[in-house]
């Protein structure tokens, strides 16, 4: 769903959505995918997570030769952080000051798990229920959270708004305009 | 400043809503003995003829003893006697036991336990029924009256409203259960079902769905026709109507090329439409506990993976507890599923054992190195020589 708003955003039409599997399948497919855009567009959105070094090696690496259609972005270190850079929306949804959301979401090392922290501290119990985990669970996030995410994406995130606290989401954004332009 | 809404009210009546949170089973069918603690999600995994639905059935005959025209001698009468339902390695001990609690966040739980046999002419007797709350005992039988008339042994307490005011509630709570296993093909035959029971098959299901009261039954179609325009967008305006011979039908009108679409009923709907209307009527029908059998059957993928999701949210306005079979990677690969919501069935040559997931120390380790629920129990359950099954063609 992010990645649709964001496609949309900078003028691109989303198609066929590939994934689903979780990143280790996804990042396995990205030569795949690499290959699919000789013949037509292809975004790919990754979280950058516990990666070590930085993003420009960690794209080098999973993609040597992309193909001009390829557009492999990162959300550093993932998609959370380009959530929580839309501060003001992201406060109102999940009922808690905005004082709470960190400024510079780009350098937080562990961001779902601030997400996950941020709504332990709501207001609101469905939010406290629905997004972290019970005690025990042996999970990282609560039953409901990947659906909260996507309500978020889909209907209370601010993609400009984002984009001015987070320098990866616009570089993201600048570069998938080229593909715009060019498709 | 705007005045802050109330939630802490809400979540206080949301909090007292009833679960079972602990059964026992012992010699119940394929399990020789069971004891599992409950959530108000529970997945439950194992491979094909485990007991999944036996298990299930365990809850559905609670049901049964305490349903309109029902009674004990009626629910066991339905699954064809006492040695069908006992276990067959039942050797020292021929009586079978069902054992539940139930509660709340909030108050003392209540248990209900159900000792039942054979008398001397083989029909099913009660040899021992205890409701408690607490500390407190509300009944103990067999009690002197079963002793001077042991034909009162024929019958529970718990079915006769005359003997059961003081544990009322669980009663109630019994008669809430619903249970779905929308079988597509029977839905659409709903004329094969004659008797007045419940189709477990879901024969009777487009019966269920006229019964509801009309204001009920549309703002019910009304929701899910907005779910389902995620998952079948082509399929608009869902109905339920009597045809000339009084015979319900779901009809649903189908975005043509034509601009007025055209009506089609549940004899063409695919079985994934009628499975998931099935199964999203099912998630509103009612606040007691919902049985599903593998609800991902017929489904996309896709939408297989919401499902989970689907049915924590729906908890938040309707806390009613879920228990699920299911055999699908795709539904168990949801993140937010805790350990203690799985339970895992392992037939052995002594009966079906069953565990929950947080006890089995492999799942918290291997969870805690990255892999996915499914990555790590569906191998557990696995069929121990699925690869040899294409040798079958040989």
């Amino acid at each position: 769903m992010a990645i649709r708003r964001i496609m949309q955003s900078v003028g691109l039409v989303p198609g066929l959505g590939l994934g689903g599997n979780g990143r280790e399948a996804l990042l396995n497919r990205v030569p795949n995918y690499n290959r699919a855009a000789r013949v037509g567009p292809f975004v790919v959105l990754i979280d950058f997570e516990r990666d070590q070094g930085c993003v420009g090696a960690f794209v080098r690496r999973v993609l040597p030769a992309p193909s001009e259609l390829m557009r492999l972005r990162v959300a550093v270190r993932s998609i959370e952080s380009w959530f929580m850079a839309d501060a003001d929306s992201l406060a109102r949804y999940l009922n808690v000051p905005v004082d709470r959301i960190p400024a510079q979401p780009d350098t937080i090392a562990q961001p779902k798990l601030q997400m996950v922290n941020l709504a332990r501290r709501s207001r609101s119990s469905v939010i406290r229920r629905e997004m972290v985990p019970r005690e025990g669970s042996g999970r990282s996030v609560g039953p409901a959270y990947t659906s909260r995410m996507q309500e978020f994406a889909r209907f209370h995130w601010n993609i400009e708004r984002a984009a001015d606290t987070s320098p990866s989401l616009l570089r993201s954004l600048r570069a998938l305009k080229t593909l715009a332009e060019c498709t | 400043m705007a005045p802050k809404a109330n939630i802490s009210r809400r979540s206080k009546s949301r909090a007292s809503f009833l679960r079972f949170t602990e059964v026992k089973l012992e010699n119940w069918r394929n399990f020789a003995k069971v004891g599992l603690t409950l959530q108000r999600r529970n997945f439950l995994v194992g491979p094909n003829a485990a007991g999944k639905s036996n298990f299930l059935d365990a809850f559905r005959f609670l049901g049964d003893i305490v349903s309109v025209g029902g009674g004990f001698e009626y629910a066991v009468g339905k699954r064809e006697g006492v040695s069908e339902i006992r276990s067959l390695s039942a050797r020292s001990n021929p009586n079978i036991a069902i054992e539940v609690a139930i509660g709340d966040d909030d108050s003392e739980p209540w248990r209900y336990r159900l000792v039942f046999g054979q008398d001397a002419q083989r029909r099913p007797q009660v040899k021992a029924e205890t409701v408690s709350r607490g500390d407190r005992e509300l009944l103990t039988r067999p009690g002197d009256d079963d002793q001077k008339d042991p034909e009162r042994l024929r019958q529970t307490h718990l079915e006769q409203v005359t003997a059961n005011l003081a544990f009322r509630p669980v009663a109630d709570y019994f008669r809430s259960i619903r249970y779905y296993h929308i079988v597509p093909q029977l839905v659409r035959e709903s004329d094969r079902w004659d008797s007045p029971d419940v189709d477990p098959y879901g024969g009777d299901f487009l019966e269920r769905v006229m019964a509801t009261s009309v204001k009920t039954r549309s703002a019910r179609l009304r929701r899910i026709e907005k779910a389902l325009v995620v998952a079948v967008p082509q399929l608009q305006d869902l109905e339920a109507v009597r045809d000339g011979r009084g015979v319900p039908h779901l009809r649903g009108r189908y975005r043509h090329w034509r601009p007025q679409g055209k009506w089609q009923t549940e004899t063409q709907f695919s079985d994934g439409t009628l499975r998931l209307v099935g199964l999203l009527w099912s998630l509103l029908d009612g606040s007691g506990p919902l049985l599903l059998e593998e609800p991902e059957l017929s489904l996309h993928p896709a939408v297989v993976r919401q499902l989970a999701q689907l049915i924590t949210r729906m908890q938040t306005a309707n806390p009613r507890q879920v228990l699920a079979s299911t055999q699908s990677s795709d539904l168990l690969a949801d993140p937010g599923i805790a350990s203690d919501e799985i339970f895992l069935f392992t037939p052995s040559d002594t009966g079906t054992r069953v565990e929950a997931g947080v006890n089995i120390d492999k799942i918290g380790q291997l969870l805690d190195a990255g892999l996915s629920l499914p990555e790590v129990i569906l191998p557990m359950t696995k069929p121990e020589r699925a690869e040899e099954l294409p040798l079958f063609a040989v």
